[in-house]
């Protein structure tokens, strides 16, 4: 065996003074109540995973902040966003129509083994007739657009050519109700209005949409779970996989574009999950590896392993105590952390004299610099927690509980566990070579063209250093599954929710109505082809106030007594009791306008309801929604609501994105401030030399910038917050260095650099992750701490701490 | 005496109905790429005392549509593509309906034509067909499949031999059409020179149109923004 075998002498034995037996005392008290806490841990972990069965959360966006302030847009934009988010919304096509309906078929097959899991949009409700009937009593108060304008516009003359014409139609009329119903088709027109808001139709017993030459049925259904629950995931996505497979042996050339929250959710779930595994398990390795090289005995891998397992249950219990939903991507940062936490224990057993002093003993003199270290990694993790990501702070306390727990666990437990065995292999030696070569190196001349290189270096990188805040940055779909969302879109015409107008009024009436006054800018904007669409209530449900106005425009128009319809009675030969009888039918004083509560109630309004939000406390409010919008295009829409009292431009994207930009500013701040505040900490323990420890970690953030800068990639809020990480990690370094009095420095540095590497295999895996935030924080961290480590002897190791007390 | 019973017995025989009536049908119909004939139609609707009553000319071509001009009561031109539906009085276009605008059109243009053309391969799918077929002659009731078409149209009637020759359209509010054809003629010199000029130049935009339609779908990808469609 490699290792210096020293038979183990028990700590406690060899402590003689009465005040060394009363520390241990105290000690073993300490120990035994954090068991009672550990077991605790465990057993709340049990009642909330095993017992409840509670879900891990997948929405990326819930990790982003819910910066509007205002609640009546936040509810506006949770409803919206809610109402789509279980929405699946399926196209199966071909060229050949039948081929499609064939496919379809297949599809529907499939999903039809599991009726628990999807509610099928039903087309039976939209096309009985009591779904129209409300509008159909009231259409003499609807009237469209063009027609009001041509109203206004045509003589008679111009409305019996078109009546007499319509009658010519080889195809029949095309219309709900009689011919003398709707004798100047009014309302035929207000319907095909209302038809052409969206390119799908009932053909042949299926929903069909076309886009260029393809035929597509499309299968809208929804959710009866969560979208971005786990379970519900693994549960559906097989599901869906099994349909599409299906659908695709069904008929020949079968294209099939799905979209949905669960698809995005599902893929970034996976991909989370599986860096879980991979950075977790990754770290686990790296770290047995690195402690039986080191060791060359199982006890201190188990320490070690136990210190981090502790670590682990104590994050997972206090962060699921708190919050009611844990995010995967806490768990994923949350296993990086392992390489973080680790530093206390290898720290601890690194001390070759544990055997001769007893356990006890040096974790005492230890305690000082580990609970600096502690203390300096706290608050840089209780920076993040500060920021108003709800995500980063629940990863905060996650992480802060973790490496709290795991450093608990160290100094009250490591004592009496380790066994007292100290072996260490020929590696130490090595690691001692290399540093001495490499402070050799660094020394005078060589020191100071270090410097000079690492300055120009950074200098040039934070020169082309470049911020974009833009919350799409963080998103990372796969290419195909972008494009069929993008695609599904586009050829339903389905509207954005990331942009949208708000329009509240103190009465229902008033809200229609100063929806109406702002539909009449963006319908010129739409003429000018701004962008494509909108939704808006009032399309299905105009303002007493317009369909008063229109019904007496009618009136005027069309059945004043020498109006058009006096002149078709001429035309088709009718008598005076015909056109009495059309007319009284057509202007009966008994208007009942179309309410709220009627449309409500109709299966119609089902996909517009989400736009209706009604009273809000003492506001009615309701949302119009956008289609077919260009980014270049969005000032021109929110200067769109400049000067409608009620209406305001919400862009959701551009918020969230501000809000990253304002605390990539704010938290850079933070940043500065702690390195400010550390010192005034460090001051009466360093006194001059408290720069030194400071030092390492701000070289190493310049360099992580620089490098930031030269691969080109934009700063962004998550850099700096690991740049947050950088400085806690980089000061404990430079702690541990300083702290060389009853150790040989050889161990400090030993232990220093295997906490680096650790840190490195761990934070510095997430450099891999596809995550773009992960990733961010991986590379900052990687770049950091390799720097981090590299730099503390070179300002340490001539820094002797001026007291050895504890603070 | 034994002849009659005959002809009555071979008249009976021949006399087929169901599916295998619709496959007879489609044997007799010639469905020519190119048919043109005059037309007088007759709408009957409720409330109005009187019939009214059209003619004109009507052409349909295979792969291109309807061209349907009224001669009386007054000139009026109608043309069905899978693109549009146009009205038009002389060289005025007073309506215009765009595929873009309404994704049916392709579908009633289709329609129309199969109705008029007796493509009964293509009704079946729509409708629920019950036909009578004699040795010369035929007749067809179609029942739309869809109940949202149902609601407006209640039911078709076609007869001819060769050739379509009567179209009965009942609406489901009461109103009727009836079409009768005459004066078949097919192959390209059906076609007088203004109705070859009427579909040569594909009434209006439509090619246009939809070029418009897939660029402005594909700026809209390019904007990239429904990732975050929630």
């Amino acid at each position: 065996m490699l290792p210096i075998a020293v038979p183990p002498v028990a700590g406690n034995l060899s402590a003689n003074s009465s005040e060394n037996v009363k520390a241990v005392r105290t000690h073993r008290l300490f120990a035994w109540a954090w068991l009672l806490l550990v077991i605790a841990a465990v057993l709340y972990n049990g009642k909330v995973w095993v017992i409840d069965h509670r879900q891990l959360e997948t929405d990326f966006l819930a990790l982003l902040p819910n910066d509007e302030s205002d609640p009546v847009a936040r509810a506006a934009f949770e409803r919206v966003a809610g109402a789509t988010e279980q929405n699946v919304l399926v196209l199966v096509g071909s060229r050949d129509w039948s081929e499609a309906r064939k496919a379809g078929d297949a599809y529907a097959k499939v999903l039809a083994t599991q009726p628990g899991w999807f509610t099928p949009a039903s087309l039976t409700a939209l096309q009985s007739d009591s779904a129209l009937a409300p509008w159909w009593t009231n259409r003499r108060g609807l009237v469209t657009e063009s027609d009001r304008a041509a109203l206004l516009r045509n003589t008679p003359d111009d409305w019996v050519k078109q009546a007499l014409n319509d009658l010519l139609s080889p195809m029949g009329s095309g219309r709900v109700g009689a011919w003398q119903d709707d004798p100047f088709g009014f309302f035929r027109r207000w319907l095909q209005a209302r038809a052409a808001e969206t390119p799908v139709r009932p053909i042949d017993g299926v929903l069909r949409v076309d886009d260029a030459d393809m035929h597509y049925v499309v299968l809208p259904m929804q959710l009866r779970s969560q979208a971005f629950a786990l379970q519900s995931q693994r549960e559906v996505m097989p599901l869906l996989n099994e349909a599409r497979a299906s659908a695709e042996r069904a008929g020949s050339e079968i294209t099939i574009k799905s979209a949905g929250m669960i698809f995005p959710a599902a893929a970034a779930a996976a991909q989370a999950n599986n860096e879980l595994s991979t950075i977790g398990w990754g770290s686990v390795i790296g770290i047995i590896l690195i402690t039986w090289v080191t060791f060359r005995s199982l006890r201190p891998i188990a320490l070690i392993l136990l210190s981090l397992g502790i670590g682990t249950i104590g994050a997972i219990a206090v962060t699921a105590f708190f919050y009611k939903s844990v995010h995967l991507l806490t768990l994923v940062f949350g296993a990086s952390l392992i390489g973080v936490a680790e530093d206390y224990g290898t720290h601890y057993l690194c001390m070759s004299d544990r055997n001769v002093r007893g356990g006890v003993t040096v974790m005492r003199d230890l305690l000082p610099s580990l609970s600096l270290a502690l203390l300096t990694t706290v608050v840089s993790f209780i920076g993040l927690g500060v920021s108003p990501f709800p995500g980063l702070q629940q990863m905060a306390l996650f992480s802060a509980v973790g490496l709290v727990s795991s450093w608990i666990t160290v100094v009250v437990w490591f004592p009496a566990l380790d066994g007292k065995q100290i072996g260490r292999a020929r590696v130490v030696g090595w690691f001692n070579w290399l540093r001495i070569r490499w402070l050799a190196l660094s020394h005078g001349q060589p020191r100071i063209w270090l410097g000079v290189a690492t300055l120009v270096v950074s200098a040039i990188g934070i020169a082309r250093l470049h911020a974009n805040d833009d919350i799409r940055l963080l998103q990372s779909l796969p290419d195909s599954l972008l494009r069929e969302q993008t695609d599904v879109g586009r050829i339903l015409d389905v509207p954005f929710t990331g942009q949208l107008y708000i329009v509240r009024a103190p009465s229902e009436q008033l809200l229609l109505e100063r929806e109406e006054a702002l539909r009449a800018r963006l319908d010129s904007l739409q003429q000018q082809h701004v962008f494509d669409g909108y939704q808006a209530v009032t399309t299905w449900l105009p303002s007493q106030r317009s369909q008063r106005r229109d019904a007496l425009l009618v009136r005027d128009k069309i059945y004043a007594a020498n109006g058009a319809l006096h002149q078709l009675r001429g035309a088709l030969q009718e008598d005076d009791a015909w056109e009495t009888r059309i007319r009284s039918e057509a202007t009966s004083s008994t208007v009942i306008p179309l309410t709220s509560a009627a449309w409500l109630a109709s299966p119609i309004s089902e996909p517009l309801r989400p736009l209706w939000l009604g009273q809000q406390g003492a506001e009615w409010v309701s949302v119009v929604t956008l289609k077919g919008v260009e980014n270049e295009r969005l000032p021109e829409l929110a200067r769109a609501a400049e000067g409608f009292v009620g209406v305001q431009w919400a862009d959701k994207v551009a918020s969230i994105s501000s809000v990253l930009g304002r605390y990539r500013v704010r938290m850079s701040w933070v940043l500065a401030a702690s390195y400010l505040l550390v010192f005034l900490i460090f001051l009466p323990r360093y006194g001059r030399a408290s720069w030194r420890i400071l030092a390492p970690s701000v070289a190493a953030s310049l360099v992580s910038l620089a490098v930031i800068g030269l691969l080109g990639q934009p700063l962004q809020l998550f850099h700096v917050l690991a740049l947050f990480l950088v400085f806690g990690l980089g000061v404990d370094f430079a702690i541990f260095l300083s702290v060389q009095t009853h150790s040989a420095e050889g161990d400090v540095s030993f232990a220093v650099g295997l906490a680096a590497i650790s840190t490195v295999l761990s934070l510095g895996l997430l450099a891999l992750s596809a995550t773009p935030v992960l990733h961010a924080f991986g590379l900052v961290m990687l770049v950091g701490i390799t720097v981090s480590l590299l730099a503390a002897p070179l300002f340490c190791s001539s820094a002797p701490a001026r007291t050895t007390g504890p603070v | 005496m034994i002849r009659k019973l005959l002809l009555i017995v071979s008249v009976a025989v021949s006399h087929v109905q169901g599916d295998a009536a619709v496959t007879q049908i489609q044997k007799m119909v010639a469905r020519p790429p190119v048919m043109c004939g005059a037309f007088e139609q007759q709408k009957t609707l409720v409330g109005l005392k009187k019939p009214v009553k059209s003619a004109g000319r009507f052409c349909a071509v295979a792969d291109k549509g309807v061209l349907w001009n009224t001669l009386t009561p007054f000139a009026s031109t109608l043309r069905l593509s899978r693109e549009e539906i146009v009205q038009s009085q002389g060289d005025r276009v007073t309506s215009r309906l765009s595929a873009r605008e309404e994704p049916t059109v392709g579908v009633i243009s289709d329609l129309l034509f199969s109705v008029l053309a007796g493509d009964f391969a293509r009704l079946k799918s729509g409708f629920r067909i019950d036909a009578t077929a004699q040795p010369a002659s035929w007749n067809a009731t179609l029942v739309p499949k869809e109940s949202g078409m149902r609601r407006v149209i209640s039911a078709i009637e076609l007869s001819g031999a060769e050739y379509v020759q009567k179209i009965t359209m009942l609406e489901a509010s009461g109103d009727r059409t009836v079409i009768t054809f005459s004066n078949m003629a097919t192959g390209q010199n059906a076609l007088q020179p203004d109705e070859a000029k009427a579909f040569a130049a594909p009434a209006g935009r439509g090619s246009t149109d939809r070029g418009t339609a897939e660029r402005s779908a594909a700026d809209r990808s390019s904007a990239g923004r429904g990732e975050f469609e929630r």
